[in-house]
């Protein structure tokens, strides 16, 4: 079993994110990905994506829109060739100011050592209603 | 390790909800579960709930407020006293008539055999929308 090889390779990832190393995530994947947040089309990380060109993107759409990124990881739940991972991530929309702060969970399918699949979940409804408000300043 | 068994509880509370049998599900609770559904108060179940009256709460308010459901459990990851499902979860809110059709996680958590805590993932930006009126949402 793999769990503790794949365990190791998600905190290597999430380093790499906290780091903002995006290639080293995009090395971690296969090349035919899938890669889900399902969510409104508000969030500029949301949708569905295939491919670490497209993965690219999600990070893109992270980084150009959100400062002050926070993830902290909680629960690591590890079986056969999934890791799902709970914990929260909050950030602050660049455009208006506004910060939310959403538990979010995390499932990574792996196939040859690699991630082949990663869906994410998070408080869509909030997210969404963050990007949507005026600027702070505005106010 | 208690996963298998985890797993087996996890599909009976499952089983009891197709066929509506709440109390099989309170059952399988702690007296001091904590229940936490994720998303905004217009989702008539959203909230953080405990102990099985208040968990009652929560299907009361689905049942109520929703027609048509239709829950399908793709997947089951279990280690140590956590069980994690991924799935879909659709419905038609009745008072707005609007369907939803989302993914759901649901993360179990066990202690001494009962569930000590449920948290419930999903595309909550979509379920708000399903039970937000039209004009409501033009007015926004």
């Amino acid at each position: 079993m793999n769990e503790q090889q794949n365990t190791e390779l998600i905190k290597a990832m999430y380093a790499a994110f906290a780091r903002g190393n995006v290639a080293a995530i995009l090395g971690a994947l296969t090349e035919d990905v899938e890669w889900i947040l399902e969510g409104p089309a508000i969030i500029p990380f949301s949708g569905s994506r295939r491919g670490r060109a497209e993965v690219a993107g999600f990070f893109e759409g992270l980084a150009t829109t959100q400062v002050n990124q926070k993830l902290t990881i909680d629960t690591w739940v590890a079986q056969g060739e999934v890791v799902a991972t709970m914990g929260r991530y909050a950030a602050t929309v660049k455009a208006n100011g506004r910060s939310f702060d959403a538990s979010i969970a995390h499932f990574f399918t792996f196939r040859g050592g690699k991630v082949s699949k990663f869906v994410d979940f998070g408080d869509t409804a909030l997210m969404a209603e963050t990007y949507a408000q005026a600027s702070a300043a505005a106010r | 390790m208690p996963e298998k068994e985890n797993v087996e509880k996890v599909r009976a509370m499952y089983a009891a909800f197709l066929r509506g049998d709440v109390p099989a599900i309170l059952a399988e609770l702690a007296d001091n579960v904590e229940w936490v559904v994720y998303g905004p108060p217009v989702i008539a179940y959203a909230g953080t709930r405990r102990g099985p009256s208040e968990v009652a709460g929560f299907f009361e308010a689905l049942v109520t407020t929703q027609e048509n459901h239709e829950l399908s459990i793709d997947d089951y990851i279990a280690q140590g006293e956590v069980v994690v499902t991924l799935g879909r979860h659709a419905a038609t809110v009745r008072v707005t008539g609007k369907g939803f059709d989302t993914p759901v996680a649901h993360v179990f958590t066990f202690g001494d055999g009962k569930v000590s805590k449920l948290a419930d993932f999903g595309d909550t930006a979509r379920i708000a929308a399903a039970y937000q009126a039209d004009a409501a949402l033009a007015g926004r």
